[in-house]
C-alpha cells in the first residue's frame, strides 16, 4: 500500500501526550475557570448602534457619570455598535425582574437617557441569575446524556471496548477543546454549549467511520492476524476520507467565523478546534484504548 | 425488478418536487401594515372611513396600498419607519372607537395559504419582538388561599361556640409549608375532638394534623396545593393571553413551561415597554356603600384623591369578576374620561338589590392594585408586596342603577383606557415575575436574516469549489444534491412550522459541512475500488451500498448529540437543535438517495453507447 504510515507505532507516544495535555489542561481549568457568558450568570446586556462612530470610553464615561460604574463596555462587531453588560447583582436590575414598570422607570429608558442620544437604537437581553444557574445545570446534564447514549449505540452496534474507546476519545475532546475555550478566554455562552454538543457529535461521526473499517478489515482476516496491524490498514484506508471531510467542515466553519457576525462567533471557533482535535482523537484514542483492551476479531465476530 | 427502479425514481422525484414547493413560501417576504378595525367588535366598517384615512395619508405624502380584509383596513407601507409614523397620525385621528395596531403580515398570496403552504417561523432573532420568561409567584397565592381558609374556619367554631386560642406557628411547620397553617389549642380534648370533626366535614380538602394532647394544626393538603397551582397557571395564562389579544401582535405565543412558568413571545412589537405595561397590571375595581356607622369596627378607612378619609363597608357589592365590558370614553354631561361598565346577570342584580334600598345614600368605587417590589435587604433580595386601594369615585345613589352604568373619576383618558382594558382581561390571579427578558428590534431582526442568508451562500460557493475540484463531474453531482438538501431542510420547516434562529442558520452551515461528508464517504470508497481493480459500474455500486452502513452510524451518533441539546434552553438554541436534526434526516436522502439517482443518470448521459473503462473521480 503507497503512503502506508505506522499510526499504531506512535500509539503509546499519542496517548501519554494526550494524558498529560488532559492534565495540564485541567489544572488550568481549575485555575482559571471560564469566561462565562449571560447566558450562564444572568444580568443585563444591551447593544446599541449608533449612527456614527463611537468609542468606548464616551460610553463608559457617560455611565460612570450615572452611577453604573460596574457596567462593562465594549465594541460589538463595528465602531458603531457597543455592548455594555451590567451583572446580575446591579440594584438597577432588581427593578428589571418586575412586571408592572408603572411605578419603576424600565430599564430601556433609562439607558437611553444616560446615552443621551435619541438616534440610536438598543436591544436588550436581560437573564434572571436563577435561569443562568439552570442552563448551566441542564447544560451539563445534556453533555452527559450525549455521552451516555453514544456509549450505548456505539456498544450495539460494535462491541463495547470499542464503545469505551470512543468515549474516552470523546471525553477527551470536550476536555481538550473546553481548555482552549478557557485559555484563549472565549466567552462560554449557551452558542459556545452548543458548540460542544456538536463538536462531540462530529467527533464520534469521524470515530465511528473508523471503527466501522476496523470491523470491516477484522472480517476479512483471521482469528490470530495481527491487531495492530488490522487498525493501520483501516487508519490508512480512511485517510483520505477522514481528512477531507475534515477539511470541508473547517472550511465551512471559518466561513461561518468570519462572515457570521458577533452572535455565531463562539460557535465557530470551538467547532474549529473540536473538529482539530476530534480528527486527532478518531485516528489515535479511540483504537489505541480499545487496542489496550484487548481487541481482537473475537469480539466483533463471535463464533458460536 | 425494472418497474420498482422506475418507482424508485418516480418517488425520488416526487418527494423531490414537493419539497421544493413546499420551500417556495419563503421568498415571500414580510411587509410592514397598520391594521385598522372598530375598537372590540368585528363590525364592518364605514366606507367613508377608508377615504378618510387615504385622505389623510396622502396629504402627509405618504406611499401606501390598502386592501379590505375580514372587516379590517390594512394599509400597507414601504418600511417600519413610515409603518410607524403612519399609525401615529392614523391614531391621532381616528381617536379610541377604533384599534390602530401596526403589524407585520406576510406577502403570500392568499391562495396559497388556503391549500396549507405556509413560510417557517422566524425566531425572534431575526425578525424582531419581545419574549418573556415568567414565573408565576405560587407561595403568594397560596398564602392568600390559605389566610381566607382560617378566616372561614374560626367563623365556624364560634357560630358552633367552641372556644379556641389561635397560636403563634412553631417554626417547624413555617420552613415546611411556605405558605402558611393555622394552630389553634383547645381547653379540653373533647373540645379538641369535636373541631376536628367540624373541619373535616366541613373543610375536607384541607389537612389536619393532631400536636400533641390539646392541639390541631390545619394546613392546605397536598391534592388541593397542586390543583390550585395549575388553576393558577391555567388563569394567569388566559389573563395574559386576553391581554396580549389587546395588544394586537399577530402570532403571539404564550404557554406553560414547567410547573409554574409561562413564556410570551411578542414578534414584531414595536412599543415594549406599553407590552409590559398592559402584561403586568394588577389592578382591579370594587364596588363598596360608604359606611355610615361610626362604630362598625369592621369598616375599613380609605382614602380618596383628594386625600380625603371615607369609612367603607368591608363587603364589597359587585367585584371585577361580574364586569362583562368595560370601554373608555369621555361621559357626555361632566366631559371627563370615564370608563363604562356592563355586568353580567348575577351582578346586575346585586346592584339592582343594593341601590333600591339605598336611595340617597353614597356608593365609593373602590380601585386596588397589588405592587411587587424588590428590596435589598443586608444584601439579600427579598420581595415587598404592597396593596394600594384608593377611592376612585364616590356618587349618590339617585334611582336604581342596572347592568349597563359608567364610572368617572379617572385622571386622563389613558387611565381610563388602560382600565377598562384591565376590567376587560380579567386580574392576574398572583402576582408575576419576570426570569428572562429579550427584545431584538425589527432592523436588527432583518440584518440578521440577510447576514445569515450570505454566510449560507458563501459556505455553499466554498465547499462546491473544493468538492468539483476534488471530485471533478461527481463533486457536481454532490453540489447539486447539497442545494436540493437545503431546500428540503427549508420545506421541512416550513411545513412543520419549526422556528428559525440565528444559531439555526448555524445549525444549516453545520450541516452543510456534515452532509457533504456523506457524498465524500461514498466516493473515496469507489476511488478505493477502482485502484484495486473494480471495473467502474461495480465500483459505483460498492461505493453506494458499503458507505450505507458508515453513513448510517455516523448520522445516527451526531443526532444523538443534536436530540441531547434539545433539551436545553428555551428558543435560539433548540432552533440549533432543531435544524441540526432535520438537517441530518434531509442529508442523509439527499447523499444516498438522490446521489445515486444522479450518479446513474450521469453515467447514462456520458457512457450510454461505449463501454465504461474508466471514469474520472
Amino acid at each position: 500500500m503507497r503512503n502506508y504510515h505506522d499510526f499504531m507505532k506512535w500509539r503509546r507516544l499519542a496517548i501519554n501526550y494526550s494524558f498529560i495535555s488532559g492534565i495540564f489542561v485541567m489544572i488550568i481549568l481549575y485555575f482559571q475557570g471560564f469566561n462565562l457568558g449571560m447566558d450562564f450568570t444572568g444580568g443585563l446586556a444591551i447593544e446599541a448602534h449608533y449612527n456614527r462612530n463611537v468609542s468606548v470610553n464616551e460610553v463608559r464615561d457617560l455611565l460612570v457619570k450615572n452611577k453604573l460604574s460596574n457596567a462593562q463596555v465594549q465594541h460589538f462587531g463595528t465602531s458603531q455598535d457597543i455592548l455594555i453588560k451590567l451583572p446580575p447583582k446591579s440594584s438597577i436590575l432588581q427593578e428589571q425582574a418586575i412586571l408592572n414598570t408603572k411605578l419603576n422607570t424600565n430599564i430601556n429608558e433609562k439607558i437611553l437617557e444616560i446615552l443621551k442620544n435619541p438616534d440610536i437604537t438598543i436591544q436588550t437581553s436581560f437573564l434572571g441569575p436563577q435561569i443562568g444557574a439552570e442552563l448551566l445545570e441542564q447544560g451539563s446534564l445534556a453533555i452527559f446524556v450525549a455521552i451516555f447514549g453514544i456509549f450505548i449505540y456505539v456498544m450495539l452496534r460494535f462491541e463495547w471496548k470499542l464503545a469505551v474507546g470512543a468515549v474516552i476519545a470523546t471525553i477527551h475532546d470536550i476536555i481538550i477543546t473546553a481548555g482552549m475555550i478557557s485559555i484563549f478566554n472565549i466567552e462560554f455562552n449557551l452558542t459556545t454549549l452548543a458548540a460542544i454538543l456538536a463538536v462531540i457529535g462530529y467527533s464520534v461521526n469521524d470515530t465511528v467511520v473508523v471503527l466501522d473499517r476496523i470491523r470491516e478489515n477484522f472480517h476479512k482476516v483471521d482469528n490470530n492476524y495481527a491487531i495492530l496491524k488490522i487498525i493501520n490498514i483501516s487508519i490508512n484506508e480512511t485517510l483520505s476520507r477522514t481528512i477531507t471531510t475534515s477539511f470541508v467542515t473547517l472550511l465551512s466553519m471559518i466561513v461561518l467565523f468570519l462572515f457570521g457576525g458577533q452572535v455565531v462567533n463562539n460557535f465557530a471557533i470551538t467547532m474549529i478546534i473540536g473538529i482539530i482535535v476530534g480528527t486527532y482523537s478518531s485516528i489515535y484514542i479511540a483504537s489505541s484504548v480499545a487496542v489496550y483492551l484487548g481487541l481482537c476479531k473475537e469480539n466483533l465476530y463471535p463464533t458460536n | 425488478m425494472v418497474n420498482y427502479e422506475l418507482f424508485k425514481k418516480l418517488l425520488v422525484l416526487v418527494i423531490t418536487i414537493t419539497g421544493l414547493l413546499l420551500a417556495i413560501p419563503n421568498i415571500f417576504s414580510e411587509e410592514p401594515v397598520v391594521q385598522i378595525s372598530i375598537a372590540r367588535s368585528n363590525d364592518k366598517l364605514e366606507d367613508k372611513l377608508q377615504k378618510q384615512v387615504t385622505n389623510i395619508l396622502n396629504e402627509a405624502n405618504f406611499s401606501f396600498r390598502q386592501k379590505y380584509k375580514n372587516n379590517r383596513l390594512l394599509i400597507y407601507f414601504h418600511d417600519t419607519e413610515e409603518q410607524i409614523r403612519g399609525a401615529d397620525i392614523i391614531k391621532a385621528y381616528l381617536g379610541s372607537q377604533y384599534t390602530v395596531v401596526p403589524n407585520l403580515v406576510s406577502s403570500i398570496p392568499d391562495w396559497l395559504q388556503n391549500i396549507g403552504f405556509h413560510a417557517m417561523r422566524l425566531g425572534l432573532d431575526l425578525r424582531g419582538g419581545v419574549h418573556f420568561l415568567l414565573q408565576v409567584d405560587m407561595n403568594t397565592a397560596l398564602k392568600k388561599l390559605e389566610d381566607s381558609y382560617e378566616e372561614d374556619i374560626k367563623i365556624r367554631l364560634r357560630k358552633d361556640q367552641i372556644h379556641y386560642i389561635n397560636k403563634q406557628l412553631i417554626s417547624d411547620y413555617i420552613s415546611e409549608h411556605s405558605y402558611g397553617a393555622m394552630q389553634i389549642a383547645f381547653d379540653n380534648k373533647n373540645e379538641k375532638d369535636k373541631a376536628y370533626d367540624l373541619i373535616s366535614k366541613n373543610f375536607g380538602q384541607l389537612e389536619i394534623k393532631e400536636y400533641g394532647d390539646l392541639e390541631l394544626i390545619v394546613l392546605l393538603g397536598k391534592r388541593l396545593v397542586d390543583e390550585k397551582k395549575k388553576a393558577f397557571l391555567q388563569h394567569n395564562i388566559t389573563i395574559l393571553r386576553n391581554r396580549v389579544n389587546e395588544i394586537g401582535v399577530s402570532e403571539p405565543i404564550i404557554q406553560r413551561e414547567g410547573e409554574d412558568r409561562i413564556i410570551v413571545q411578542l414578534p414584531g412589537i414595536q412599543d415594549i415597554n406599553r407590552a409590559k405595561e398592559i402584561l403586568g397590571a394588577t389592578a382591579t375595581l370594587e364596588f363598596r356603600m360608604v359606611e355610615e356607622d361610626i362604630k362598625n369596627n369592621f369598616s375599613k378607612t380609605y382614602k380618596d384623591q383628594h386625600g380625603n378619609s371615607i369609612i367603607l363597608k368591608n363587603s364589597s357589592i359587585v367585584t371585577g369578576n361580574s364586569i362583562v365590558d368595560a370601554t373608555s370614553g369621555i361621559d357626555q354631561h361632566s366631559n371627563k374620561p370615564a370608563v363604562f361598565i356592563s355586568l353580567d346577570d348575577l351582578g346586575a342584580k346585586k346592584i339592582e338589590e343594593i341601590t333600591k334600598n339605598n336611595i340617597g345614600k353614597y356608593m365609593a368605587v373602590l380601585f386596588s392594585e397589588t405592587k411587587t417590589e424588590k428590596i435589598i435587604l443586608n444584601g439579600i433580595s427579598q420581595r415587598n408586596v404592597s396593596h394600594i386601594e384608593e377611592i376612585i369615585s364616590i356618587a349618590i345613589i339617585r334611582d336604581q342603577l342596572g347592568k349597563d352604568f359608567q364610572i368617572t373619576g379617572l385622571r386622563s383618558l389613558r387611565e381610563a383606557h388602560d382600565l377598562a382594558l384591565l376590567l376587560r382581561a380579567g386580574s392576574l390571579a398572583t402576582p408575576v415575575e419576570i426570569l428572562e427578558e429579550r427584545t431584538v428590534g425589527p432592523t436588527a431582526g432583518r440584518v440578521n436574516i440577510l447576514q445569515g442568508v450570505r454566510v449560507s451562500i458563501i459556505s455553499i460557493i466554498v465547499v462546491a469549489i473544493f468538492m468539483v475540484a476534488r471530485y471533478k463531474k461527481f463533486g457536481l453531482i454532490s453540489v447539486f444534491a447539497l442545494i436540493i438538501n437545503i431546500i428540503l431542510l427549508i420545506s421541512v420547516l416550513s411545513m412543520l412550522q419549526a422556528t428559525l434562529t440565528l444559531p439555526g442558520i448555524a445549525g444549516i452551515i453545520l450541516t452543510i459541512g456534515m452532509a457533504v461528508d456523506s457524498n465524500v464517504l461514498i466516493y473515496e470508497r469507489i476511488r478505493e475500488e477502482l485502484k484495486i481493480g473494480v471495473n467502474p459500474n461495480k465500483a459505483i455500486v460498492i461505493g453506494f451500498n458499503r458507505a450505507f452502513n458508515t453513513i448510517l452510524d455516523a448520522n445516527i451518533t451526531t443526532l444523538i448529540a443534536a436530540l441531547a441539546l434539545f433539551t436545553l434552553g428555551t428558543g435560539p438554541i433548540k432552533g440549533f437543535a432543531v435544524t441540526l436534526s432535520i438537517g441530518i434526516g434531509t442529508s442523509m436522502f439527499t447523499s444516498i438517495t438522490l446521489s445515486r439517482m444522479l450518479v446513474d443518470i450521469l453515467i447514462n448521459v456520458l457512457y450510454s453507447n461505449k463501454k465504461m473503462l474508466k471514469i474520472s473521480i
